[in-house]
């Protein structure tokens, strides 16, 4: 049992948790993420560990409200408990020198990111960030970012804030105007292959960090397994992050897609039933 | 190792005995060099066969197929190591030896073999229990052994302190530390002593009694023949079943009723529920004997003077002592006498493969050609009543001695681990990744096969007795090893099991609807998929199959039946007879109406535009030459591809051990190719001395009893390391 201690909404469907998890918040290292169970009878929900506090014990992860888990999780209050979290999980992010490293995350995987950018930050790296999401209110840690970037720059679809456009403008921008040495891209599966693929172009190393479908996230199950380099790997084990040009973002989003239906009908029974 | 071609196969150590023809007479010996041979090592304590199996094989092999069998063997031969086990060493006895020839054949072939305790083990009761019906197979099987001229030198391994050694090191060894004890005795442990011929005819050249690590160990020297053994607590010497066989109420119940009422008494039939009603629920298919079944059935034990079926046994239960007490209606007795050396009886009951461990070595089964008796039945209900009866004892713990040990996994080996430690006083913490405690009891067997209330009050027993568990806690992840020996543990044992599925890697196989066996399971067993109570989803299947022929390919069959699955089908590459499968989860699924799709394979998944699977491409196969394990290998026959509709596919052929404690400890000996932890076969230690471990993890994929006797047998290694600091 792991209490919340802390809620803050950054909009309506995201939301930030602050945990109680002493042990996880110890041995996490940039990259890892952890899973959590809300209550006895639910689903083990991965979510990537977006900050920790050593010495208060606690872990932090952002959720964005899109099934009948992260409803519950994000209907919980401070002072609640989650019933199980486990982790830290994944191989944690190879942080070293590149030079300039392009971070780009798409909506909620900015949450992720930003323990990665302030890593490849204290590494004493230039770190550009991208930021970008449908609009305004889901742009998330923008001032927490800001920190450890050189430079910030908002993609929204809509223009409702920064510049107008999709992420991959926002990259084209920044290869054509200085030399990007590496690129890290987390956000929804989709973005994610735009990214890769944009970068792909420039030959300019990159990784993603894979957010699957999982049940126990140590490597038991392989309901998370993506083909990498034409070989299958467990996104748990062998990830989160993985080299983005061999990553194959169609099988994966295909994937993602496999309890659709079951999802469906699960919300709109929790809907009716709110 | 010098084993490059060395043509003299002579007995040159023993003359007087005349060498078994392994090549079954059909080969020219001129034509042919042993270059080497192959250390095999069954998953459970094999067929009870050895020199017989070895000729066998030879003898199926005809001079021109010589050739093609080494050639078809290549993988095998090419295998750096050629340690070969589970699958292939399945129907052999442990320690078998096989040769490989050479004939126009250019690898020359490097083997390497251990000689372990287990081996040695395995090979003195294969010769004690040939001793008694087929003297003349028990001179073979020595004999069989004497004949490897090259048998010392692939003694290669370098933990003098366990028993791996090269001859020479074996040698200097023993000059420089155990001269003084040299030639003092013969063949210590009588549990081995009746056997006549071993005695007689291997005339040790030397054997020495000697104490390393601060245990007995027991060397025989003869030329070739290495033999290593010790006394082990932990299991009962041969003698000590005889005294006990002595006691008046023993002696008073064999004689109430003749030997021949006895064995014309029918086996008594498992009483279960009605094989369509089980199909739509989740209850147990068993439901266990009546006391008046069952102390019918123990009417059957004729309480041998030599008790075989224990020698099945990977713990070695007192089965004979425990049926007589069911037999005197003494239940709880009973209970009690499982107890002394199985931690988990209720489940053993349940899940162990007795129809190839102790039923297989019954006095009906090897002589009377009759049904076994029912020893897992009898097993089961005297664990039931004793739990059913409300009188559960709790075992007696030695005074605490405040010294924290680890067990890192909780599943069998862990839970026999932890009960064995709590007995000897130790504050002992079970460590689990998942949320619940049991490892493979809760995630992998299913509740119709293993009411998970019996997994819990086992537990619950744990925790009555001291034990701590601590779920959702990874060591070496949550936790490192260091910090917990920063914490104040003292000694570990890694018991995190074969958590880590196999796929075939074919065309399709990660298209939506194909799931591991692990994760079909688990989304079942441990995340209640099924009950629309609980959030986790899986996908409910009209066509489902299940390829593979193992347990957890029965158990994921028959939970999909039970899921609706109208047409319910298990793709097996091999014919049935070599379906690794407890014959009874074959039966119960049949009964059920799984369709048996056998010699066929899935070369290929189908999908449709959303991912999919639709259908699979199956390809018959047909029985060839046997293989390394005696079995006929499957070939495939070109051109025979067909398509099944499915849309769920379960993969269960296999698992491999869980990476993430392995790789997080450094320094830890890995085998590279299987990932398993190595371990000196005496006490299951690593080669990290506080470290120890046992089940899948070392055995890459065995069953609930021997993950279990690992536990006991690294509890003994653990308690004495921890007395030697």
């Amino acid at each position: 049992m792991n209490k919340i201690v802390k809620k803050r909404f950054f909009s309506e469907n995201v939301v930030q948790f602050v945990v109680e998890a002493p042990e996880i918040a110890r041995t996490r290292k940039a990259g890892n993420f952890v899973i959590i169970r809300l209550d006895e009878k639910g689903e083990r929900v991965p979510l990537t560990i977006s900050e920790a506090d050593i010495e208060k014990g606690t872990i932090t992860i952002v959720v964005q409200r899109i099934g009948v888990s992260t409803y519950k999780l994000a209907a919980l209050n401070e002072g609640d408990y989650i019933h199980d979290v486990v982790g830290p999980l994944g191989h944690p992010t190879h942080i070293f020198k590149a030079g300039t490293v392009l971070a780009c995350g798409g909506g909620v995987g900015v949450a992720p990111l930003l323990p990665i950018v302030q890593a490849f930050k204290e590494a004493g790296n230039r770190v550009v960030s991208i930021l970008a999401a449908r609009n305004k209110d889901l742009i998330i840690l923008e001032d927490e970012i800001r920190k450890y970037s050189d430079e910030v720059i908002i993609m929204t679809d809509d223009g409702s804030y920064g510049k107008k456009g999709v992420v991959t403008v926002g990259m084209e921008d920044v290869i054509a105007r200085e030399k990007v040495d590496f690129c890290v891209a987390i956000g929804p599966a989709i973005m994610m292959k735009f990214c890769s693929l944009t970068t792909q172009k420039h030959e300019i190393p990159t990784v993603v960090s894979l957010n699957t479908i999982m049940v126990d996230g140590t490597g038991m199950c392989g309901a998370c397994r993506v083909k990498v380099d034409g070989k299958t790997r467990f996104v748990c084990v062998d990830g989160p992050e993985f080299d983005a040009h061999k990553v194959d973002f169609n099988e994966m989003l295909m994937r993602m897609g496999a309890y659709k239906e079951q999802e469906k009908e699960a919300f709109e029974a929790y809907k009716n039933a709110q | 190792m010098h084993n490059n071609g060395s043509n003299n196969r002579g007995n040159s150590q023993n003359p007087e005995l005349e060498q078994p023809r392994i090549d079954g007479g059909l080969l020219d010996d001129a034509l042919l060099q042993i270059v080497g041979r192959v250390h095999l090592t069954g998953e459970d304590a094999g067929e009870g066969i050895f020199a017989e199996e070895i000729g066998d094989i030879r003898n199926r092999q005809d001079e021109n197929n010589l050739e093609l069998f080494a050639k078809s063997k290549r993988a095998w031969l090419e295998d750096a190591d050629k340690y070969l086990e589970g699958l292939y060493g399945k129907y052999f006895a442990h320690g078998s030896e096989s040769y490989v020839y050479r004939k126009n054949i250019e690898t020359v072939v490097k083997t390497r073999s251990f000689i372990g305790y287990d081996t040695i083990r395995q090979a003195l009761i294969s010769i004690k229990i040939h001793n008694d019906l087929f003297p003349e197979t028990a001179l073979k099987i020595i004999a069989f052994g004497r004949s490897f001229d090259e048998f010392t030198a692939v003694l290669e391994q370098k933990n003098i302190d366990g028993n791996f050694a090269a001859k020479e090191e074996i040698e200097a060894f023993v000059k420089e530390k155990f001269k003084a004890e040299k030639d003092e005795t013969v063949i210590g442990d009588n549990s081995y002593k009746t056997d006549k011929y071993l005695l007689q005819d291997l005339k040790p050249k030397n054997v020495l009694v000697t104490k390393i690590n601060g245990k007995k160990e027991f060397f025989v020297i003869d030329g070739d023949f290495y033999f290593n053994f010790n006394n082990k607590q932990s299991e009962k010497k041969m003698t000590d079943y005889k005294a006990e066989r002595a006691e008046a109420w023993r002696e008073e119940l064999r004689k109430s009723i003749p030997a021949k009422d006895r064995t014309n008494l029918e086996r008594v039939e498992m009483p279960m529920q009605d094989a369509v009603e089980r199909r739509s629920n989740n209850l147990e298919v068993n439901l266990g004997l009546t006391e008046e079944m069952a102390v019918k059935e123990s009417h059957r034990c004729l309480d041998c003077a030599n008790p075989t079926c224990v020698t099945g046994c990977p713990v070695n239960v007192n089965i004979p002592k425990f049926i007589k007490k069911i037999e005197a209606k003494d239940f709880l007795g009973a209970a009690a006498v499982i107890k002394e050396t199985s931690t988990l009886p209720a489940v053993c009951g349940r899940v162990c493969p007795q129809e190839k461990q102790c039923e297989s070595k019954c006095f009906y089964t090897q002589k009377l050609k009759k049904p076994a008796v029912a020893i897992g039945y009898l097993e089961r209900f005297a664990a039931d009543y004793e739990r059913e009866s409300g009188k559960m004892s709790i075992p007696e713990c030695e005074k605490p001695n405040g010294i924290k040990v680890a067990a890192i996994g909780s599943g069998p080996a862990s839970l026999a681990w932890a009960a064995d430690m709590a007995r000897k006083g130790y504050d002992v913490t079970v460590f689990e990744a998942l949320h619940e405690i049991g490892g493979v009891l809760k995630y992998g067997i299913p509740e119709f096969r293993l009411p998970k209330k019996i997994v819990d009050v086992e537990i619950e027993n744990l925790a009555k007795m001291g034990v701590k568990f601590l779920t959702n806690t990874i060591i070496g992840r949550t936790i490192t090893l260091e910090t917990l020996r920063e914490r104040g543990f003292k000694a570990f044992f890694i018991a995190a099991g074969a958590g880590l599925p196999r796929f075939m890697n074919i065309p399709g196989e990660n298209a939506n609807g194909i799931f591991s066996s692990n994760e079909y399971l688990t989304r079942v067993n441990l995340m209640h998929a099924a009950d629309p109570e609980y959030d986790t989803p899986v996908i409910k299947g009209k066509n489902v199959m299940v390829v593979g022929g193992g347990n957890t390919a029965m158990d994921s069959v028959r939970t999909a039946k039970r899921l609706g699955a109208e047409r319910a089908m298990i793709v097996y590459r091999r014919s049935e007879d070599e379906m690794p499968a407890r014959l009874e989860e074959v039966h119960h699924a049949k009964e059920e109406g799984v369709e048996f799709l056998t010699l066929n394979n899935p070369v290929e998944y189908l999908a449709n535009d959303k991912g999919q699977v639709q259908q699979a491409k199956i390809q018959k196969m047909e029985l060839g030459e046997p293989d390394a394990s005696g079995r006929r290998s499957p070939i495939p026959v070109e051109g025979s591809e067909y398509l099944v509709d499915t849309d769920v596919v379960v993969v269960a052929v296999g698992v491999s051990p869980n990476p993430i404690i392995t790789s997080a400890i450094e320094g830890l000996d890995v085998d590279p190719k299987r990932r398993t932890i190595i371990v000196n076969p005496e006490n299951n230690q690593s080669n990290i001395s506080d470290i120890f471990a046992g089940g899948d993890i070392v055995r890459g994929g065995a069953t609930v009893i021997l993950a279990m006797g690992d536990g006991r047998k690294a509890a003994q290694g653990a308690d004495e390391y921890l007395k030697s600091l």
